[in-house]
C-alpha cells in the first residue's frame, strides 16, 4: 500500500469513529441517551437490529457493485429494481396465494431474464460511453419504472403480513421474526453468489472481465455473454432484496430512489467494484442509521441525512472507500 | 498453403477506416514480422484478425478457412492465439490463475495441467511465481506471463504485439529467446515489433505497414538489406 493510501484509510477510520459517536453525542444533548438497563437493552436490540438489516442491504448493493465493476456503469435504477421485486412479491403473495419466500424460485428466474433483456436493450448501448451516459440512462429507466407502477399499482402504500411474531434472541434482544428471515436468506444468497464468483468457471470470468475486459476477450471469454449473465444477477439481487423488504416495511412506487441511494452510499463506502467491500459497507451504513434513529428526535430526516453524509464524506476523504476502487 | 492469408484486407474503428486493402500470409512454421511507424495499423491488423473490430471488407483465412464473422472465442478455439500490446494481464490474480484463464475454452482438467506444465517448461521463472500477484511482478515478467497465458490453448499460431516494449535489452533478449525457442517447438508466430532490426533477424519473412497500407515485403535479410528500410526503420531512428 502507499503511503498516503494509509493516510487516507486511518482518515476514513477516524472519521467513521466520529460518525458513529455523534449520535450518541446529539443523543446526550437531547436526553435520548439514558445510560441505564432499559436503555442499553434498547441500543443492543438496535444494533442487532440493525446488522440484519445491513445483511439485506448489502445484498442489493452487491447487484449495483456487480454491474458497477464490470462493465463500469452506475445503475442509478438499481432501488427500483428492489421496488419491482417487493411488487412481484405481493402479486405473488395476494393474486396467486404464494408464500414470499417460496415466491423467489419463480421470481428470481424472472428477473434474471429480465436483466439479460435489459442489457441487450438498454445498457449494451452504453458500456464503454463515458459513465455519466449510463448514469442518465439508467436513470431515466428508473423513472420510468416508477411511473409505470404507479400506473398499475397507484402510490399507495403497500405491506405484506408475514412471520409478524417477536423472537427474543436473548434476555435483552428481541427481534421480529420476519427479520431474523430476511437476514438468514441475504446472507445465503450473498454466499451463494460469493462462492459462485470465486470458484465457478463463469464466476471466474465474470471477475476476469471485471479486471480487464480486452484480456478476458484474448482468453476466449464472450464478453458479451458475460454482460448479460452480470446484469441477470444483479437484476435478480435486486428483486430478492426486494421480496426482503416486502415482508419487513411498506412500499410505494416511490421507495426505490431511497434503495438506490442506500446502495450507492453502501458500495462508496466499501469500495467500488469490491463484493466484500458492499457487504462491510452494508452493515455500517444499517447500524449506523438505527443509531440515529434511536437517539436522534425527528428519526427519518435525520437516518437520510447520516447515510448521504456518510456518502460524501467518505468521498471526500478517500473516494476508493474501505477497499480502494477496483482499476480495470 | 499459407496457415494466414489476408487478401486486401479493410478495417477502421466505427466509421474511421485504419487498413486500406492489407495482404501478407504466414506459412505453418514460420516467423513473420510486421514493422511500421507508430500509428501504421500494425495492431488495428491484429485485431481484425481476431474479430474485435469492424471489417470492411477482403477475406481472412486461417487454416483453409475464413475467419470473418468469427467471435473471439471461436477464433482462438481454432487455434489462433493472441497476446496484445502493453501490459495485459489480470494484476488482481496469481500467476496461475492467469495461466488458467489462458486456458477458458479448454474443460479437459489433464490438458489444461499438460498445457502448464509446457508453459513452465519454457518459462521456468513463471512456475517460481506461480503464486504471486501477476500485478507485482515486473514489466518482462509480466510479458512472459501473457506470453506463456497465450500458449495455454496449445495454439497453431500466436500474433505477439510489441512483446519487448518498454523492456530494459537483457529482457529484450529474453524475450526475442523466447519467441524463438516457441517458434522452434513448432508454433508458428506473427510478431509486430518496434525493435525492427532484431524482429527482422529472428523472422523468415517481414512485411512493413505505413499508413494502413503494405509497403514494403521481403525475406528478413532482404528487408534488412533494403537501404529505404534501413533509413526509415533501422537507422537508429528514435521512437516516440
Ligand atoms: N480504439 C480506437 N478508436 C479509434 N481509432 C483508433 C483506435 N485504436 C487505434 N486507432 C487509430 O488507428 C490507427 C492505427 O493504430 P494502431 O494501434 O493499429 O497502430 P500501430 O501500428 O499498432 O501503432 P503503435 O506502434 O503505436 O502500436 C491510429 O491512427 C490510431 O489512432
Ligand atoms: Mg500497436
Amino acid at each position: 500500500m502507499e503511503k498516503s493510501d494509509v493516510r487516507s484509510l486511518y482518515l476514513l477510520a477516524a472519521f467513521l469513529v466520529c460518525a458513529y459517536s455523534l449520535p450518541f453525542l446529539i443523543g446526550i444533548q437531547f436526553g435520548t441517551v439514558r445510560a441505564d438497563e432499559q436503555w442499553f437493552a434498547y441500543l443492543a436490540t438496535v444494533v442487532f437490529a440493525g446488522i440484519l438489516q445491513g445483511g439485506v442491504y448489502a445484498m442489493f448493493a452487491v447487484g449495483l457493485t456487480l454491474i458497477f465493476g464490470v462493465m463500469r456503469i452506475i445503475n442509478a435504477a438499481h432501488g427500483e429494481m428492489v421496488m419491482m421485486g417487493a411488487y412481484l412479491t405481493w402479486v405473488a403473495f395476494f393474486y396467486l396465494g404464494v408464500d414470499p419466500l417460496l415466491a423467489l424460485v419463480f421470481t428470481l428466474p424472472i428477473a434474471f431474464l429480465l436483466g439479460v433483456a435489459l442489457q441487450k436493450v438498454l445498457l449494451n448501448a452504453v458500456v464503454g460511453q463515458p459513465e455519466l451516459t449510463a448514469l442518465l440512462v439508467t436513470f431515466g429507466l428508473g423513472l420510468t419504472m416508477i411511473y409505470v407502477a404507479e400506473l398499475i399499482f397507484t402510490t399507495d402504500f403497500r405491506t405484506i403480513p408475514y412471520a409478524p411474531q417477536t423472537v427474543q434472541v436473548t434476555r435483552t434482544i428481541a427481534v421480529g421474526q420476519n427479520k431474523l428471515i430476511s437476514f438468514v436468506m441475504a446472507v445465503s444468497i450473498s454466499a451463494a453468489v460469493y462462492l459462485f464468483l470465486k470458484f465457478s468457471r463463469l464466476g471466474k470470468a465474470i471477475r476476469a472481465t471485471a479486471l480487464n475486459a480486452e484480456v478476458a476477450m484474448v482468453c476466449g471469454i464472450n464478453v458479451q455473454r458475460i454482460y448479460l449473465v452480470t446484469t441477470g444477477i444483479a437484476v435478480a439481487l435486486a428483486v430478492a432484496g426486494g421480496a426482503l423488504v416486502s415482508i419487513q416495511f411498506g412500499f410505494n412506487p416511490e421507495t426505490g430512489v431511497v434503495y438506490t441511494l442506500q446502495a450507492f452510499a453502501i458500495v462508496i463506502l466499501g469500495g467500488r467494484g469490491h463484493y466484500v467491500g458492499a457487504l462491510i459497507g452494508g452493515l455500517m451504513l444499517a447500524v449506523l442509521e438505527n443509531l440515529v434513529s434511536l437517539m436522534i428526535p425527528n428519526g427519518t430526516a435525520a437516518v437520510e441525512l447520516a447515510a448521504y453524509g456518510l456518502m460524501i464524506f467518505v468521498l471526500l476523504i478517500r473516494p476508493g472507500g474501505l477497499m480502494g476502487v477496483k482499476e480495470a | 498453403m499459407p496457415l494466414l492469408e489476408l487478401r486486401g484486407v479493410s478495417a477502421g474503428y466505427g466509421s474511421i477506416q485504419i487498413l486500406h486493402d492489407v495482404s501478407l500470409q504466414v506459412n505453418a512454421g514460420e516467423i513473420v514480422s510486421v514493422i511500421g511507424p507508430n500509428g501504421a495499423g500494425k495492431s488495428t491488423t491484429f485485431k481484425v484478425i481476431m474479430g474485435f473490430i469492424t471489417y470492411l471488407g477482403g477475406e481472412i483465412v486461417f487454416d483453409g478457412s475464413s475467419l470473418v464473422g468469427e467471435r473471439p472465442d471461436r477464433i482462438l478455439a481454432r487455434g489462433l492465439a493472441y497476446v496484445p500490446q502493453g501490459r495485459v494481464v489480470f494484476s488482481q490474480m496469481t500467476v496461475r490463475e492467469n495461466l488458467e484463464m489462458g486456458a477458458y475454452l479448454e474443460r479437459d482438467r489433464a490438458k489444461i495441467a499438460a498445457a502448464m506444465d509446457y508453459v513452465f517448461s519454457i518459462f521456468p521463472r513463471l512456475a517460481e511465481r506461480a503464486r504471486q500477484l501477476a500485478g507485482s511482478m515486473s514489466g518482462g515478467e509480466q510479458q512472459m506471463l501473457a506470453m506463456g497465458r497465450g500458449l495455454m490453448m496449445r495454439p497453431r499460431m500466436m500474433m505477439l504485439d510489441e512483446p519487448s516494449l518498454g523492456l530494459s535489452p537483457r529482457l529484450v533478449d529474453e524475450v526475442f529467446d523466447k519467441t524463438v525457442a516457441m517458434a522452434q517447438s513448432g508454433l508458428t508466430v506473427m510478431l509486430v515489433e518496434q525493435n525492427a532490426a532484431r524482429a527482422l533477424e529472428v523472422s523468415q519473412r517481414a512485411y512493413v505497414l505505413e499508413l494502413g497500407r503494405n509497403r514494403y515485403e521481403g525475406t528478413g535479410p532482404e528487408l534488412l538489406a533494403n537501404p529505404e528500410v534501413r533509413t526509415m526503420y533501422l537507422g537508429g531512428g528514435v521512437r516516440v
